[in-house]
């Protein structure tokens, strides 16, 4: 157990981040249905604005902020002025052109800042808890694991309790109808794309920290967490949660075993692929009940 | 679904008419390329030739079936391991090689592809996606074999080992040759599936799984040939690409080629061979010019976003199901006169160029045809692109442009001449299109950029003083050239 346990701890704190993506994913798709591979480009955008503002000798909250913003703001730029030119497609077109506005930020960051060595650091990488003379946990984590639980339990609160959270399920359920009743669907769907890029902007910056601070490595980070939604059947936000954490905790405990610890990384692609097939597993022949996956 | 105006437009005729035109490009290539290209862009062009094989499968799971499969080119990962490993482990000869290999990827597909039977649509694309990130993952643990022991034949330490080329195409140039000789293989193949029993089933489950249940199609046994079908393919590419440098490289199949080759594929075409021709010369081409002028070629990757952007957004069928609209739409005559105008104008500039010694005769020829092409098939690209922003800014841009035009034309007219009647907008089109081939140009064929510039403008500028000329004398051969060849949809152009 000694000797499971600082494995332990970081794979949680990791799998916490992959699910802090994830919760931003999973309210994007339940509101307006798009998945959104743009999430770790997003997040690798905000990275690496920070580490460049902080570069500049500014002070530290000015970096998170313009990070955090600059990738709420082209989140929500894409959700007003883009996604609804698409809205009348298939859900795989949708969640494809994501895929052409991440290769837009990742081509662009990565012609601007390069593959030059660097490392975002935060102030609460210094501290942290010791055990048995080693740094078990540092501060980062643990805060990246609180700001996670917090902020899926409001995203929860948020899809429950009040009236946006309202419309945003009236939408999951069938955007037709909603419309008919008045639900203002771009509004609800430029909201649900704000919130994405804000998760998308906070995993950005620890991820940057605790990965690599890289535009394409962070880019592609959005496939792990892409795995923790899929978890959660890219509806529930409890199961995506307990899914991030899980492919970290696998990737993370592979390191104990020197024979497959270099395939550790492959864990989430494993947990996913168990998982679409877990869900897939009812009915045989035609597909069914995946109308709202199609 | 797939909307009425996304609807795969099958050519007509039997597998060997449909076949032709590719024999045809492929035997152009063969013939010309060679002569006109440098080592390094011959061999550039030679893994163009695998990667348009590898488009080719994801255009036919995508256009035929409308799956999505991010996973084609770790299939064609998959191929080139195993060619390498029986290369390197048996001393086969090179062909056996790729075909098992082939034959691997194959397997390996239909694994991929079996929870696919059930499933379409998002799933499916995330489940690739992850298969191709997994993929990643292990080829970057095990590498590819280089001639060592045991069952990954990877040498821990010590000169990596290359394979030697089939013994038929060991030169650059043959080599090529040899690869264009299977890409036209393999697009046969394809288009040969498209055309009989297996295209039909294949139309029909993507319209509707029921519809063909209930029409005695067996949904799963043709999904499963998609995928195993497209994973043999897949597989042959990567054996190729073995071949071409005698290893391959670990670190060359992340996801992220896995994603640009779906993306390409859509920005090139999914209904259509010529798109996954297009597909397989964007992905290599466009970076490595940008490299050649000093532009990070990453700024590629942006465009590339923005060009998949574009061609979802706008619905249409890629740049080849433009160029399959155009045939539609014009009549034969204008593609008969179009040819001989266009031959013409370009043996005359390839003479010119050549005597003057700004150019080789080819090289002139080449860069000509490219300029008219460019002329043709994108004659609205500054249009097309403003357009993105909103069918607001477009109509502006129109109204804005036609009322500059007016007076100008009818200036001309009054003087007796006879205007185009979009002129600044065409006028435009001319500079980009010039500025922007010229660049090419002096990439690819070592030439000036102002020799580039001055040939494209001069080209453009010639085809139409020829079409003024011939004007009077062409009229009675377009109507009877039209008669024998009716097209009911073909509009003015």
């Amino acid at each position: 157990m000694e000797q499971i346990l600082p494995f332990l701890v970081v794979g949680v704190s990791v799998g916490a981040i992959y699910a802090l993506a994830s919760v931003g994913l999973v309210v994007l798709y339940r509101a307006s249905g798009v998945v959104n591979f743009a999430m770790g480009a997003l997040g690798g955008l905000a990275a690496m604005l920070c580490w460049q503002v902080i570069d500049l000798d500014y002070d530290d909250w000015i970096g998170w902020v313009a990070g955090i913003g600059a990738a709420t703001l082209l989140s929500w730029a894409y959700g007003r002025f883009i996604a609804p030119s698409l809205t009348h497609q298939d859900r795989i077109v949708r969640a494809l052109a994501t895929l052409g506005f991440a290769l837009m930020i990742m081509g662009v960051a990565q012609w601007y800042w390069g593959d030059e060595p660097r490392r975002l650091v935060l102030p609460t990488d210094s501290g942290g808890f010791d055990f048995d003379g080693h740094r078990l946990i540092s501060y980062t984590r643990l805060v990246a694991l609180f700001l996670t639980l917090a902020l899926t339990l409001s995203m929860g609160l948020l899809l429950s309790k009040t009236p946006l959270g309202l419309r945003m399920r009236a939408l999951q359920s069938d955007r037709n109808l909603s419309a008919l009743l008045g639900v203002r669907i771009k509004r609800v769907d430029t909201w649900a794309w704000t919130i994405a890029g804000l998760f998308a902007g906070i995993a950005g910056l620890f991820l940057g920290n605790i990965v690599r601070l890289n535009p394409i490595v962070l880019t592609f980070l959005v496939i792990p967490s892409l795995a923790a939604a899929v978890v959660g059947r890219l509806t529930s936000l409890t199961a995506t949660v307990l899914g991030g954490i899980a492919i970290g905790v696998v990737e993370a405990l592979s390191a104990l075993f020197p024979d497959i610890s270099r395939y550790g990384s492959a864990a989430a692609f494993v947990v996913a692929i168990l998982a679409i097939l877990w869900h897939q597993r009812a009915g045989i022949g035609l597909s069914r009940d995946n109308s709202h996956l199609e | 679904m797939a909307r009425d105006r996304d609807k795969p437009d099958t050519p007509p005729g039997t597998p060997l008419q449909r076949m032709f035109p590719i024999w045809i490009v492929l035997a152009i290539a063969i013939v010309i390329g060679p002569a006109l290209l440098s080592a390094y862009w011959l061999n550039s062009f030679t893994t163009m030739a695998c990667l348009t094989i590898v488009a080719s499968t994801v255009a036919l799971l995508y256009g035929q079936l409308g799956m999505v499969s991010l996973a084609q080119f770790a299939l064609c990962g998959v191929g080139g391991w195993v060619c390498l490993r029986l290369v390197h482990g048996f001393a086969l000869p090179f062909e056996v090689c790729v075909l098992v290999g082939a034959a691997a990827a194959g397997l390996v597909g239909l694994f991929v592809g079996l929870p696919a039977l059930r499933m379409r649509g998002l799933y499916l694309a995330l489940l690739t996606l992850m298969v191709a990130a997994a993929f990643q993952v292990v080829v970057n643990v095990i590498g590819f074999p280089d001639g060592g022991d045991g069952f990954t034949g990877k040498v821990i330490a010590g000169q990596r080992k290359l394979i030697d080329r089939p013994w038929l195409a060991t030169s650059d140039a043959a080599y090529f040759r040899y690869t264009m000789v299977w890409l036209a293989g393999a697009l046969s193949l394809i288009e040969w599936q498209r055309a009989t029993m297996p295209g039909r089933a294949w139309a029909l489950i993507r319209k509707s799984e029921a519809a063909a249940l209930a029409a005695g199609v067996s949904v799963v046994r043709y999904k499963a040939w998609a995928f195993a079908f497209g994973g043999v393919l897949a597989g042959l590419a990567g054996g190729l690409l073995a071949g071409l440098n005698g290893q391959l490289d670990d670190t060359g199949f992340p996801t992220s080629q896995s994603i640009l080759a779906f993306a390409l594929t859509v920005v090139g075409g999914g209904y259509h061979w010529l798109g996954a021709v297009f597909a397989g010369l964007l992905m290599r081409a466009l970076p490595a010019l940008l490299n050649d002028h000093g532009v990070d070629g990453n700024l590629a990757n942006a465009f590339y976003g923005f060009a998949l952007l574009v061609s979802l957004i706008q619905g249409r069928k890629g740049i080849a199901g433009q160029l399959a609209d155009f045939y539609k739409f014009v009549r034969v005559s204008r593609i008969v006169e179009g040819t001989l105008t266009w031959g013409l104008v370009a043996v005359v500039l390839g003479f010119v160029f050549r005597i003057t010694g700004w150019n080789t005769f080819g090289g002139a020829f080449f860069i000509t045809l490219v300029a008219l092409l460019f002329r043709l098939a994108v004659p609205g690209v500054c249009w097309m692109l403003l357009g993105f922003f909103g069918k607001g800014v477009q109509d502006w841009a129109e109204e804005k442009e036609a009322s500059l035009s007016l007076p100008l034309v009818t200036w001309m007219e009054a003087k007796g001449m006879v205007p185009d009647h979009r002129l600044i907008k065409h006028s435009l089109n001319w500079l980009f299109i010039g500025l922007f081939v010229a660049l090419v140009a002096w990439g690819i064929f070592d030439v000036d950029y102002v020799a580039a510039l001055v040939n494209v403008e001069l080209a453009m500028t010639s085809i139409v003083l020829l079409k003024i000329v011939l004007y009077p004398g062409v009229l009675p051969l377009r109507d009877w050239i039209d008669k024998r060849f009716p097209k009911p949809h073909a509009a003015y152009r």
